[in-house]
């Protein structure tokens, strides 16, 4: 029994002690022990070879990055000897990104190489063995010129000479809609991206392009990203953005131009030697010639080629006759409430179209008969993805059963048909309204108003249609806690910074005042020092330290010129201060003991240098809680 | 120096002292926003659409279906300057003068300057029998007549804390403290107008009240059998000096004072 109970108890504190950070704790440990195995496991690892600058000069060096997508176990791999370049392996550097959620991994293996000899050379294919499998990448084409009419020396940052055919390598953009041939009102996806290698850019603008004919979204915020284009890496930025053809026939897009200005290092820089141009290559640029302004911002346009787009019209056959012009793939739903109402009260028939398309391009869907209702204009609300239209309809009689049913046609671009959706009709309950009168309600009553205000010629101005702000009933600003809140905190800001301010201007403009608040902390520090002294055992330098501090406190506090202090003066001052006789015996005692010190110091053991420390550290307290 | 620091410690101390207590006032405004003034929530989205639809009714005359609807925000406990001028005019529409005017000047303290509001408020008044006058108001409370009170609130609030700044800043910049007092007695006299003004706004709510009965006589005494002392046509607005149980003496425009039962008129 008894032992059952232990067992139990320490179960619970099991359960009790074990807090939930630490469970989590443990969660992520696992996890995270976890995650090379299960990279390891799912084998879907892409390699791939990318370097930094596709034409390199002799005497300058070339980055080569191989990139393993989906792992992060991989070690470098042996590339043995590449034809023409001396090898050197950097070391790797590892990316984890986590998106929507999606973790994505990456080790990329980074070597430098040296061309010894100009030419065309080809680097890769190069191949690893990986969990049992045998992973190849792509291959590379490196043009090897000699120094001077390719990139600049040290690592080729910049370009010196801006050359045309160079630039249009090394920044350009390209404009790429979904598709070529789309029906007239179809979304188009179109991708704006602007490709650069290894160039400092600026004052990058939204892309402009002509679109006669065809009506484009604004452009959204625009990615950043890297991505390998035939062997060589380079930093995209990409615009993304929706666009519908507005009439038929073969339309022509662009081109489209960003503008952007290319950092350039002026031409006339200072030359330091090309020893100390090596010594530095790589860094010492970017360094001085900022700092001494040797860089100028030159205007560039970057241009995409024209693309055309043949945009076809919309079928005639088979056209709905409630076809409106919307072309996508749509869904809709369509509810009513309330279900039961009286004559006169609204009813709201919610329809919700949702689906991918150009919503623009999206009517309110059409009621079958408008008889017996009365019928509001629509209104509607547009989100991502959905377009929902809400319709006030007010039954006029008692005889309605339901809300006539609704139609919404569209084109199909993927099919390339018309489609039709019907809802309801919507079965509702129509009651008389409580109030004999319910009749008053006519379509058209204006002359049959209550009041007959007409013969003034006056009347009043119409309702308004929105609420503003609601309330509260009764609730003010002033009634609220907050609000006394905040004054009160206003005030005791004001009381502190006045405060603050007093105070350093006291420190400022009285001496006396300053040098009293001060001895206490130059003291503490004096005291320490002596402590220290006292530890090593080094009596001069102990008794120098208690001099030193108690002098100048004294001095401080009372407002003495440090100088003039001798036995007798002090001691005057102290008792016309207060100063009790012990205390003033202890001053005297251990000013003494300090002159003594100084021609015999040997004759102090450790145990009285350790009262002598002790009585200044009681002396100094003293007059601190005695505040003379 | 070292002093300097430990002052400056000091006030970064301070400072944060008050920025903590900005994001609690400010937290606090927020949690209120149920109780004070609507955030986007679903119940004032409920509240909204129940405004929309009484919109609707009055759209179609039917004025005493739309005033319910209306009634129904109110109970609810939400108001707005909006609401009453909408209620001001279906009464209008349904021939009630005094609760016409009774929802413009309820609405006067949400939007006084409202221009719809005011035209509307003087032509319903033009309608009013017995041709009532306008009891003058102060020059202090004419100045603040277009705020609500808590504009005025907030006024204050920005004006004291016009005062501490040129305090502080008189501190450190020599033009602001050569003119230092003239600014402060500047902003404390438009202070000192401004308090009185919402002290009189504060004061005036439940103390006015429109005749809502089409005739009513107030008395000399708070009985039935009491003798009649002037007639108070309806719409008429009235001061309401003190109220007993049935019974409240209120104070015409005019300065007649005299009794009248609580259920002809509407005290706001």
């Amino acid at each position: 029994m008894l032992y059952v109970d232990k067992i139990r108890e320490q179960r619970h504190f099991g359960v009790i002690r074990c807090p939930l950070s630490a469970v989590r704790y443990a969660v992520f440990a696992i996890f995270f022990l976890l995650y090379p195995l299960r990279y390891a496991v799912c084998a879907d690892v892409q390699f791939e070879a990318t370097v930094d600058n596709d034409t390199v000069s002799l005497g300058s060096g070339l980055q080569l990055n191989l990139s393993f997508y989906g792992a992060q176990n991989i070690s470098a791999p042996n590339i043995g000897s590449i034809d023409g370049f001396t090898v050197r392996y950097i070391g790797p550097s590892t990316r984890m990104s986590i998106v929507n959620g999606k973790i994505s991994v990456s080790i990329t293996h980074i070597y430098r190489l040296l061309p010894l000899k100009t030419g065309k050379f080809k680097i890769g294919p190069f191949s690893v063995n990986y969990a049992g499998k045998t992973l190849t990448s792509n291959s590379i084409t490196v043009n090897v010129v000699s120094s001077g009419t390719a990139s600049p020396p040290g690592g080729g940052t910049q370009p010196q000479a801006l050359n045309e055919k160079e630039l249009s390598d090394r920044i350009f953009i390209t404009m790429e809609p979904a598709k070529t041939k789309a029906y007239l009102n179809e979304s188009i996806p179109l991708v704006i991206k602007l490709y650069v290698n290894h160039l400092t850019v600026r004052d990058i603008q939204y892309p402009k392009f002509k679109h006669e004919g065809f009506s484009v979204a604004s452009l959204g915020k625009p990615k950043q990203y890297r991505q390998a284009l035939g062997g060589v890496l380079y930093d995209v930025i990409e615009f993304d953005t929706h666009m519908f053809a507005v009439k038929p026939g073969k339309l022509t897009l662009g081109p489209a131009v960003i503008k952007c200005s290319l950092v350039v290092r002026k031409k006339y820089s200072h030359r330091r030697g090309s020893s100390f141009d090596d010594l530095f290559g790589g860094f010492d640029n970017g360094i001085f010639d900022d700092f001494f302004g040797n860089y100028e911002l030159y205007p560039f346009n970057a241009v995409s080629p024209q693309i055309a787009i043949n945009v076809l019209p919309l079928p005639e056959s088979g056209k709905p006759a409630d076809f409106k012009g919307a072309v996508g793939d749509f869904r809709m739903e369509a509810k009513v409430s309330p279900k039961e109402v009286n004559i006169g009260d609204p009813v709201t028939l919610t329809m919700s179209i949702e689906g991918s398309g150009n919503f623009d391009t999206v009517t309110c869907p059409e009621l079958k008969t408008k008889s017996g209702f009365k019928v509001y204009q629509p209104h509607k609300k547009n989100s991502e993805g959905a377009k929902v239209f809400e319709q006030i309809l007010m039954p006029v009689s008692e005889g309605i059963k339901n809300i006539p049913g609704v139609s919404f046609s569209f084109f199909n671009p993927r099919d390339g048909r018309y489609h039709t959706i019907k809802k309801g009709p919507f079965p509702i309950t129509v009651k008389a309204s409580r109030d004999t009168g319910a009749k008053v309600f006519e379509m058209h009553a204006p002359d049959e108003q209550p009041l007959n205000i007409d013969r003034l010629g006056k009347d009043i101005v119409y309702i308004k249609e929105d609420p503003g702000r609601f309330k509260r009933k009764g609730a003010y600003v002033y009634k609220e806690l907050s609000y006394w809140f905040v004054q009160a905190a206003l005030l005791l800001v004001f009381v502190s910074w006045l405060g603050a301010y007093r105070y350093n201007e006291r420190l400022k403009n009285d001496v006396i005042y300053a040098r009293r608040l001060a001895a206490p902390r130059k003291a503490r520090g004096g005291i320490k020092a002596a402590q220290e002294m006292l530890k090593e055992n080094n009596t001069v330098k102990f008794f120098d330290a208690v001099f030193g501090t108690l002098r100048g406190y004294l001095a401080d506090r009372f407002h003495l010129p440090l100088g003039s202090i001798t036995q007798d003066s002090l001691d005057d001052v102290l008792k016309s201060r207060g100063v009790n006789d012990d205390v003033r015996n202890k001053i005297r005692s251990i000013l003494d003991d300090c002159d003594a010190a100084r021609y015999a110091p040997s004759e102090f053991s450790k145990e009285k240098l350790e009262n002598i420390f002790k009585d200044v550290r009681n002396v100094i307290d003293y007059m601190e809680r005695k505040k003379i | 120096m070292m002093m300097r620091m430990r002052s400056n410690k000091i006030l970064v101390l301070v400072l944060f002292l008050v920025l903590t207590a900005y994001v609690y006032a400010k937290d606090n405004a927020k949690s209120a926003g149920n109780s004070f003034y609507s955030s986007s929530g679903a119940s004032t989205d409920d509240i909204r659409n129940m405004f929309y639809k009484a919109n609707a009714m009055y759209e179609y005359a039917e004025y005493n279906k739309a005033v319910s609807q209306y009634k129904k925000i109110i109970d609810k406990g939400w108001v707005s300057g909006p609401l009453f001028y909408n209620l001001g005019n279906c009464y209008f529409k349904e021939g009630k003068l005094g609760e016409a005017i009774l929802n413009y000047e309820r609405a006067k303290r949400f939007i006084p300057r409202d221009s719809d509001l005011e035209s509307n408020y003087k032509y319903v008044k033009s309608l009013v029998k017995g041709n009532p006058g306008e009891e003058k108001e102060g020059f202090i409370n004419r100045l603040f007549v277009s705020f609500t009170i808590d504009e005025t609130a907030i006024l204050l609030s920005v004006l004291y804390l016009m005062v501490l700044i040129i305090m502080i800043a008189s501190l450190y910049i020599g033009l602001i403290r050569r003119y230092r007092l003239l600014l402060i007695s500047i902003i404390l006299f438009v202070f000192a107008a401004a308090s009185i003004a919402m002290h009189n706004k504060v004061l005036k709510i439940k103390h006015e009240a429109i005749v809502v009965k089409e005739n009513t006589d107030a008395r000399f005494e708070p009985f039935e059998r009491a003798t009649a002392h002037f007639t108070l046509y309806e719409g008429t607005k009235v001061k309401v000096l003190s109220s007993e149980d049935n019974w409240c003496k209120i104070k015409r425009w005019d300065g007649k004072t005299g009794w009248v039962k609580k259920k002809d008129i509407e005290i706001f």
